[in-house]
């Protein structure tokens, strides 16, 4: 390219009005340059466009690309003097200061959201926030999101404006939006997509004033409108509404839901205008920011929170759904076929080992779809897709086999409680199939879960049996604490010098086997690699000598893998008569119990047994001066037994450690930390051995 | 496989006299784009576009222009349901060998094939044919096939994909099965013309051969110097054939590296030539995978690979650089202002860099905007990150530059690979990197700042630019960025223990840093609320002992970068003292040590840090009154190339004294020293394991 080519035309006057690049186009030409200023005019041949350098002549030829500024509501705002909403300017008369918030990094001074549900089939959603930025952390507030299915809903960004401290106010730049698919890499799942974009002068003391808006077109039947809102969040929430208007007569069904402590913190309001009702949910006093704990339970379980829906009952939910499938197409004949050959040889087990391990599992939650499913002959032959298609097939193949079951959706705990009074297909977020006979849930996910291992989030569970007539909701089976167990055994020799000879049998069975399944995809390389990592943690001079594992992608058999390691110098030789060392694979950490006190409750993602045994055998000429003090805990949620004995020149250990509950309240926590306190300490503690002089 | 475009964005040219009229597209807010037309006008308001109704600005998002008779949309190119391609075929008897020779192996690649081929006009294509047979089921990712490709510049077209069952049953990818999308990208990037083609091939099941083959088509580079094909010969499976051409017009000089090929293997391609073209050809086969190891270089720092280049040198690459960041080096107004008020009470040159590199750093949030080849190498103007009060590590190397110029300093920006991205090409002329960071000279020192990060102290900066080249494309040298010594990379922790009779024990903490540690923990704790540091602080303790209770904790000059910051802990550990019958023992609070990179008997990659380390670590344990010592651990001193090491305990009239010094010397260690490493490491942390044992006088 020649830039002599080009027409220079320089206007010191432009230059100056472009000092500001408030509401800039951009211009970016075929060599890879790009300015940023104003498209003036185009003629068929010629682009002419105003930069900072002035105003410039290009040939079409030469021009990539213009992206325009797009035209927002308060584009004529430019600074803080001629701001006239009364929401904004309340905010920044009263905004708080840094010393006012000192562990926060931004402070939501407004925030409403509204659904706008006057016109039929359609949700306009509006999302307005006011933030002020506090510290260097809170910066992310200045990048956001609006959430959209790119098939069915139009996003808009309304104003994305910046306030800064000394009053200037800026826009957003069109540079900074994006409009991107969240699954583009699998195109049969993609639908969820977001507007992106990222506000100026995201700084501390800025404040923030963002609204979009998305259309969505939500017709009901499978995609019924249905919101849950949270009134408390990461950051302060100064003010909040969530606001409603519907058809008078036509209002939804909604549940408000305030946990202990909370009651009285969102009040409503109803307004009846013109044949429409304003519902409005206020917040009635700041909330503050939630402090982050280790084992805390999802927010939904102690904030308050809004459910939302187009009215409906779980019966008739259930039974619109399954009129849905069954609408499906029909299981073709070689699935038939394949189903009863699967379920002859090993029954419904054989037919989930089908699924879970001929068909790889695509990671697209139900939500971030849809509720209906693709065909079963396009899921078979893909071969690839995700849980919810995969348990409509499931269900399919169990049902040609003859198995009675029905799909079912689920409400993973980590979702919170479910609202009751709300009945929606959206309120869960996982999908199962129920056996009838077995009452049991079983989900067709993972490759490394046995068939009825239910993941951890998914049991003890709000689940919704999909055409089971007269039946509300139901609740996942919660297994035995055995079917959730790992463990460890192992046989030790220690020599006089120190030495140890160890052989160590890892098992698992439900959750707690599918650390050991996932490692089935190494290569034996990788795989001895891993365990030679895995031994170096029982001590830093650790040898793996060999190993051996059972099939692990095999789920009929039970997971274990055997180490067999020599750990020169174990022990340490303290002078001449002393030797001691830890209780091999006994290695347990205080550090998640370290907080004196919570704020909230605990939640564990799941149950389980946890069990070691094992012999040592001791040095000739040596016996135990000092051995590990065992003992016994137990509390509502978590047991702990060991016993540690010497005997005939050998040590002997058991112990079983049992988490028992999903969840508890804050108020069990000092004793859940002294249990596991207890249990930290115990691996502490050395076994001494003593010379035994002659 | 193909080598990853080592560029901020993809490149290349047009030769504007091959095309015929410009096409213009022009993209509303809603509806559909018109597509296809000549001649659009805009009057300042309204957008006359031949044919159709006049369109409002307000209602237009973007208008877009080339000079092709026909846009080609990305897609698929229908392709029939036959079995393997020959050359597929051909490769499976080598693959069986492979399997066994790797057993447990997820799956052989058949063919990992890359053609580039440069046309006279500037433009460039590159096609890739690939095979593979799924052995467990980690590798039915395989059918899953994604081509990115930049939209207005290049596009992709999937010549076909298909599996073949072990059964035989052949499965197709169709073009319907394939769509283009905006992929999703982190909320700091914001790249609008990057796209992809996807699609996911049917049918794939443990015992399938998936083979696909697709070509990428950079219809219209934007400079068609930048032509940089690379190949990377090898993987984490194995592969029977990797295999890659570059072909060029005959009269184009072709610069070529290659690397890591093992010894024996000869580096110069096999060079075919036909009527105007001479097409280099590089190939392996029989390729063992990659078995991945505890902090082990980056892939393409051990693989074998090639890249290659046409610049005709480094002045004329460096060129073509400079120019874009030179045009965004502007000293504006504003920014001088900005530079001296910063600047306005610094007192010594040091004192006044220091103040910039703090300003950019905290005041300037990393968004990354690329839209096109400028700002994808050198950002954007200093005024406009200036403006936004963001950007990206091109973006605020700029501004900084801009602003030590205003005061009188001589800076550049500086294109570099980060440590963990593979060790940049700067044997043949080419332009590539994953990052930018800054040089500046003063008399008699130059020296490199990051002011991407937001948490280094004047003068350190980021470890993942130590020891790396830095190329400086106004200058137009490449010169080595120096590791710096481990004392720039410190750790000093002073602790008072004082134990009673019955084990509890009382510790204060003094911690203070430098370099990237200082860095690294000043920004965990900034990220903490600050509510939560001393709640934070208390899991610590409660993991070096259970029952811990944290008495104090104070972070000084947290917040205020010019200030090194340290840290005080004051803690009581009831019963860290275990007792045993008439001994008590004890380990040493904070000692324990884990080194998982040597966790590995033998290697066959060197180990890989970022950086060097100091760890200083001074006890002062009280002993209860009549307690001594029965037995301490026995002194550990180490030195070698890369780790100097020591640990010493001493007993005096009362008092149990730990010295302990760890220094990391080197960045890397290779593997013929992996043994004396290892064993230093090893020893390092057993003596950090180690009790020492008190007993009761009397």
């Amino acid at each position: 390219m020649t830039r002599s080519q080009h027409t220079f035309t320089l206007f010191s006057l432009a230059m100056m009005a472009l000092a500001s690049v408030a509401h800039s186009d951009t211009l970016y030409l075929q060599d890879g340059e790009q300015h940023l200023g104003r498209l003036k005019s185009m003629t068929a041949d010629s682009v002419v466009f105003e930069g900072r350098d002035g105003v410039k002549t290009w040939p079409k030829s030469e021009v990539s690309r213009i992206q325009l500024q797009r035209t927002r509501k308060y584009d004529d705002v430019e600074t803080v003097d001629q701001i006239t909403d009364p929401d904004l300017k309340a905010c920044l008369e009263k905004q708080p200061t840094e010393q006012e918030y000192p562990a926060d990094g931004s402070v939501t001074l407004f925030a409403r959201h509204t659904f706008d549900l006057t016109t039929p089939g359609v949700v306009k959603d509006t999302v307005r926030t006011i933030t002020k930025i506090l510290r260097q952390r809170g910066e992310d507030a200045g990048s956001n999101n609006a959430w959209y299915f790119e098939d069915t809903d139009l996003p808009e960004i309304d104003f994305a404006l910046t306030i800064t401290p000394d009053g200037r106010v800026l826009h957003l730049s069109d540079d900074a939006v994006k409009s991107e698919s969240i699954y583009a890499q699998l195109p049969m799942y993609r639908r969820l997509s977001r507007l992106r974009f990222a506000c100026k002068e995201p700084r501390p003391g800025s404040v923030l004033d963002v609204q979009y808006t998305v259309i969505r077109k939500r017709p009901g039947g499978l995609e019924p409108f249905y919101s849950e809102e949270f009134f408390r969040d990461e950051a302060p929430i100064l003010r909040k509404e969530v606001v409603v208007v519907a058809p008078a007569g036509q209002e939804p069904s909604w549940q408000l839901r305030e946990p202990d402590g909370t009651e009285g913190a969102v009040s409503l309001a109803r307004k009846e205008e013109n044949g429409v009702t304003r519902l409005t949910w206020t917040l009635t006093q700041p909330q503050k920011g939630i402090i982050e704990e280790p084992q805390m339970p999802p927010r939904a379980y102690f904030v308050p929170s809004l459910s939302i829906a187009v009215s409906a009952s779980w019966e008739k939910t259930s039974e619109d759904y399954a009129a849905a499938l069954s609408k499906m197409p029909a299981l073709p004949d070689t699935l038939k076929q394949k189903a009863l050959e699967l379920a002859q040889k090993g029954g419904a087990a054989a037919v989930y080992e089908f699924m879970v391990r001929g068909i790889r599992t695509a990671p697209v939650p139900q939500g971030h779809f849809r509720l209906a499913p693709h065909a079963p002959e396009e899921i078979a032959q893909r071969a690839f897709a995700n849980e919810l298609d995969k348990n409509f097939l499931f269900a399919r193949m169990l049902e040609a086999a003859g198995v009675d079951c029905s799909l079912a959706l689920v409400r993973s705990r980590s979702r919170g409680p479910i609202a009751q009074e709300v009945p929606s297909l959206r309120a869960f977020d996982r999908s199962a199939v129920y056996l009838t006979r077995e009452k049991r849930f079983v989900t067709a996910l993972s490759d490394v879960l046995s068939f009825g291992d239910l993941p951890g989030e998914m049991q003890v569970s709000p689940a919704l049996i999909i055409g089971h007539r007269g039946k509300g909701l139901a609740v996942t089976q919660q297994p035995r604490l055995e079917e959730e167990l790992s463990s460890t055994d192992f046989d030790a020799t220690l020599d006089k010098d120190g030495n140890l000879e160890i052989r160590l049998i890892y098992a698992g069975v439900g959750n707690n086997g599918s650390w050991l399944r996932s490692m089935k995809d190494l290569a034996d390389q990788e795989f001895r690699t891993q365990l030679e990592q895995v031994a170096s943690y029982l001590h830093p001079a650790a040898v793996l000598k060999s190993y051996e594992k059972t099939d692990l992608a095999d789920l009929s058999v039970p997971a274990s893998l055997t180490l067999c390691c020599a750990i020169p110098g174990y022990a340490v030789r303290a002078g001449d008569d002393l030797m001691l060392f830890n209780i091999p694979a006994m290695a347990y950490d205080a550090g998640d119990v370290g907080r004196p006190e919570r704020e909230h409750g605990l939640f564990w993602s799941g149950i389980g047994r946890e069990l070691i045994s094992g012999s040592l055998r001791l040095p000739e000429g040596y016996a135990v001066y000092s051995a590990p003090k065992a003992f016994r805990f137990k509390s509502h949620e978590i047991s702990y037994k060991t016993r540690i004995a010497e005997k005939r020149g050998s040590m002997s250990v058991r112990g079983a450690f049992d988490q028992k509950a999903y969840e508890a309240p804050a108020a069990a926590y000092p004793r859940y930390k002294q249990g596991k306190e207890l249990r930290a300490d115990l691996a502490r503690q050395r076994v001494i051995l003593k010379r035994i002089s002659h | 496989m193909r080598k990853t475009l080592r560029i901020l964005v993809i490149p290349f040219i047009l030769t504007i006299s091959a095309w015929g009229d410009v096409l213009e597209r022009i993209t509303p807010y809603r509806g559909d784009a018109v597509d296809g037309i000549t001649g659009t006008t805009f009057d300042g308001e309204r957008f006359s576009i031949p044919g159709h109704d006049a369109v409002p600005r307000t209602d237009v998002q973007q208008i877009e222009f080339r000079q092709e008779e026909k846009r080609e949309q990305a897609g698929a190119t229908p392709a029939g349901s036959e079995g393997l391609t020959p050359l597929a075929q051909a490769q499976l008897d080598k693959a069986q060998q492979l399997a066994k020779a790797s057993p447990g192996i997820s799956g052989v690649i058949l063919l990992d094939v890359g053609e580039f081929v440069y046309r006279e006009d500037g433009t460039d294509s590159y096609r890739y044919h690939f095979a593979g047979v799924v052995l467990k089921e980690e590798m039915k990712s395989w059918a899953q096939v994604t081509c990115g490709f930049t939209e207005g510049r290049s596009r992709v077209r999937l010549l076909f994909g298909r599996s073949v069952a072990p059964d035989g049953t052949v499965r197709t990818l169709t073009p319907e099965m394939l769509k283009v999308g905006s992929p999703s990208e982190e909320m700091v990037f914001f790249s609008p013309t990057r796209k992809i083609l996807s699609g996911v091939i049917p049918g794939v099941e443990v015992g399938s051969i998936v083979e696909y083959c697709y070509e990428y088509d950079n219809y219209n580079p934007e400079d068609k110097r930048l032509f940089s094909p690379g190949f990377f010969f090898q993987g984490t499976e194995p592969i029977v054939l990797s295999q890659v051409k570059v072909q060029l017009p005959k009269e184009i000089e072709f610069k070529y590296v290659t690397r890591h090929f093992p010894a024996g293997v000869p580096t110069d391609p096999k060079i075919e030539e036909s009527s105007g073209t001479k097409t280099y050809v590089w190939q392996f086969e029989m390729m063992p995978p990659v078995t991945p190891e505890p902090m082990m270089p980056p892939e393409q720092d051990v693989v074998p690979m090639m890249e290659g280049c046409i610049f005709k040198s480094f002045e004329e690459a460096f060129g073509l650089l400079a120019e874009l960041q030179k045009a965004r080096l502007r000293r504006t107004p504003e920014i001088d202002a900005k530079a001296q008020e910063i600047t306005k009470d610094a007192q010594t040159i040091d004192d006044k860099i220091a103040q910039i590199y703090y300003w950019v750093q905290e005041n300037t949030r990393y968004i990354s905007i690329k839209g096109s080849l400028g700002a994808g190498f050198s950002g954007h103007t200093a005024q406009e990150t200036f403006d936004n009060r963001y950007g990206d590590c091109t973006d605020k190397a700029i501004l900084f530059c801009t602003m030590l110029e205003s005061i009188g300093v001589e800076s550049y920006p500086i294109i570099v690979y980060t440590n963990d991205a593979g060790t940049a090409v700067t044997e043949i002329p080419t332009l590539s990197g994953n990052h930018c960071i800054t040089e500046v000279c003063l008399p008699g020192r130059n020296f490199y700042l990051d002011s991407t990060a937001q948490n280094y102290r004047y003068p350190y900066f980021r470890m993942d630019d130590h020891g790396i080249p830095a190329f400086n494309a106004i200058r137009g040298d490449i010169r080595p960025i120096p590791v710096p010594p481990p004392s720039d990379n410190r750790r000093l922790s002073r602790l008072d223990v004082m134990l009673e009779a019955n084990g509890d024990a009382l510790v204060k903490t003094v911690n203070e840093y430098n370099g990237n540690v200082e860095a690294g923990v000043r920004g965990f704790w900034k990220r903490a609320r600050e509510d939560s540091r001393k709640l934070m602080m208390s899991e610590y303790v409660n993991s070096i002992s259970p029952g811990a209770q944290l008495q104090d904790f104070t972070l000084n000059n947290l917040e205020d970068l010019a200030k090194p910051l340290s840290m005080t802990i004051d803690y009581a550990l009831p019963g860290h003292g275990i007792r045993a019958k008439d001994l008590m023992y004890l380990r040493m609070p904070t000692l324990e040590r884990e080194y998982p990179e040597v966790s590995l008997e033998t290697r066959q990659y060197p180990v890989q840090y970022m950086t060097t380390e100091e760890r200083i670590l001074e006890i002062n344990l009280t002993l209860p009154k009549g307690f001594r010592s029965k037995w301490l651990p026995p002194p550990l001193e180490i030195k070698n190339a890369y780790v100097e090491y020591k640990g010493q305990y001493e007993e005096e009239a009362g008092h149990v004294r730990l010295h302990e010094e760890f220094r990391r010397l080197q960045r890397i260690v290779p593997v013929a020293d992996y043994g004396i490493y290892r064993d230093a490491l090893r020893s390092i942390a057993t003596f950090s394991k180690q009790e020492i044992f008190l007993t009761q006088e009397g």
